[in-house]
């Protein structure tokens, strides 16, 4: 009973870290309509240079966090104004097309710099204390993790209801051809959102480096888990990927309690259960 | 004197396909001009030219003499022509004051307010906080008219203000049109209602396929003038 109890609780921490593998698909299938099939390589980046700025070049975690974070944002908007921007149309198929060659050249480029070894960062102590509460235990970082993870979440809702590039954000989602009649430069709000998913994946990428061992080959994974939590807990909802990322957890927790080897299996078959009773996710429909 | 705003000889295309040729349509500062004709006949075309939503050749719309036609929407609201799209399009997700406000992305300064609007449109008061898709049509065209005003525009192109409204309450919307006027904004009306579009505007286009094929002051317009430039008689 405590193991279930322990491991349930395992699956809630760990899908604080999934909502975040999700929020940012989400932002940006939300605004641009793009299914980006690199968000996980972009993922595995983000760890990979947390790992660079931390293992290789020595420099504290806070440092790292204030280095990798910008990077990412910096990245996303590049990214979005110099190469998405112009896949965007009425066609979906050129954005999947230049997202998944994206994917491709990241994976092959990390595995170019830093090989195909397993890597993982080491953050110290933190990693093994725990906290006791009766028979249950909980790992601090897990804790932590999950701490920022709904943070970053209610973080992204307040911008998204309580600012004004949040309400810009919103009316680009409904329409933007009216958006721009408004005078809104949606080339640069697309750029803005990706940023925003790409920081957020940044703070996911940083948290799971220690969570976990990574490869250049990990992207792949990630992102299966960010489309589930995304479908799980419904398309456009900013809570939702919170609810999704618990259930996701909490159903691989509850397989690997029975068997080990279900642990990844049960989180599909849960995915695969309510796309078919509730196709528009948990919270979908509601904002 | 350069009109406020103008085409000259303005083509317009969508693909391969000629919607508009050659016209030429002049709006004066303090005016209210109207465009009339049939379905399909071109009159959404050129409002979306004027819009920024259609390429054309740049110097077939000018704006007091400066050649703006094919610049971006937002880079043409930023120089005060605003429009009311058919259909309202609301921003569905967002609050009636947050529709508003996305008027303001226009950057420019002027005297419209969130209060100033609430003014004119009084219905709107107590319904601030409710989503723009929980209005009903009326109040929907309200916050579309709303909106255009908060971005401190010279021009708005309304794209038929009447289109699936009931009489009286086009005539509540219709009330802010004077207002609008007496607040230095011109307007340029695409309109179904050919009777309502000549008692509203100082002026009046017919367009059939694409040209101009009858025009005039509004009061002197003869009803079977209009009647057959609608079916494409020699008028």
């Amino acid at each position: 009973m405590t193991e279930l109890i322990n491991s349930l609780a395992q699956g809630v921490l760990i899908g604080g870290l999934y909502a975040l593998f999700a929020a940012g698909l989400s932002l940006v299938f939300g605004i641009m309509r793009v299914v980006n099939l690199a968000h996980g390589d972009l993922i595995v980046t983000g760890s990979f240079m947390t790992f660079a700025t931390v293992s290789m070049l020595g420099l504290p975690l806070w440092l790292a966090v204030l280095i990798v974070l910008p990077m990412m944002g910096l990245l996303g908007y590049v990214l979005q104004r110099g190469l998405l921007n112009h896949t965007i149309g009425t066609d979906v198929l050129p954005p999947l097309l230049v997202t998944f060659g994206i994917s491709i050249i990241l994976q092959n480029g990390l595995l170019q710099i830093f090989t195909a070894d397993n890597r993982k960062l080491d953050f110290g102590a933190i990693e093994v204390m725990s906290l006791q509460m009766g028979p249950v235990a909980m790992g601090w970082y897990a804790i932590l993790v999950f701490a920022v993870a709904v943070a970053t979440i209610y973080g992204l809702q307040f911008l998204s209801y309580r600012t004004r590039l949040g309400r810009v954000l919103r009316a680009t989602t409904d329409d933007p051809e009216v958006a721009r009649v408004m005078g809104v430069r949606t080339d640069h709000v697309f750029g803005i959102a990706m940023a925003i998913a790409l920081v957020i994946c940044g703070i996911a990428a940083i948290l799971f480096a220690a969570w976990t061992s990574f490869t250049p080959l990990s992207g792949p994974s990630r992102l299966l888990i960010a489309f589930e939590v995304v479908v799980i807990g419904g398309i456009g909802s900013i809570w939702g990927t919170l609810a999704g990322g618990i259930t996701l957890g909490v159903a691989q927790a509850l397989g690997g309690y029975l068997d080990p080897a279900w642990q990844t299996l049960a989180g599909h078959i849960v995915f695969v259960i309510i796309l078919a009773l509730r196709p528009a996710g948990i919270l979908g429909g509601r904002r | 004197m350069t009109a406020l705003l103008e085409t000259r000889n303005l083509d317009a295309f969508y693909g391969d396909f000629q919607a508009l040729y050659g016209v030429d349509v002049k709006l004066e500062e303090g005016q209210c001009v109207a465009l009339i004709g049939p379905n399909g006949a071109g009159k959404t075309t050129l409002l979306r030219s004027l819009v920024g939503w259609v390429p054309v050749a740049r110097e077939t719309v000018l704006l007091n003499g400066q050649p703006i036609g094919g610049m971006g929407p937002d880079k043409i609201v930023s120089l005060g022509i605003a429009s009311v799209p058919e259909g309202r399009r609301l921003f569905p997700s967002l609050t009636v004051d947050e529709n508003l406000l996305m008027g303001t992305e226009s950057g420019r300064a002027g005297p419209w307010t969130l209060d100033k609007v609430m003014e004119v449109f009084p219905a709107l008061r107590d319904r601030r906080r409710h989503r723009g898709s929980d209005l009903s049509g009326g109040q929907q065209q309200m916050v579309a008219i709303g909106r255009a005003l908060m971005s401190n525009p010279k021009v708005v192109l309304f794209d038929e203000l009447s289109l699936g409204l009931a009489p009286t309450i086009v005539n509540d919307i219709a009330r802010a049109l004077p207002l609008m006027r007496d607040n230095g904004i011109s307007i340029v009306l695409v309109e179904q209602d050919v009777r309502r579009a000549l008692a509203m505007s100082d002026y009046a286009y017919c367009i059939l396929e694409g040209r101009i094929n009858l025009q005039g002051v509004s009061a002197d317009l003869a009803f079977e003038d209009i009647e057959k430039a609608f079916f494409g008689a020699e008028a």
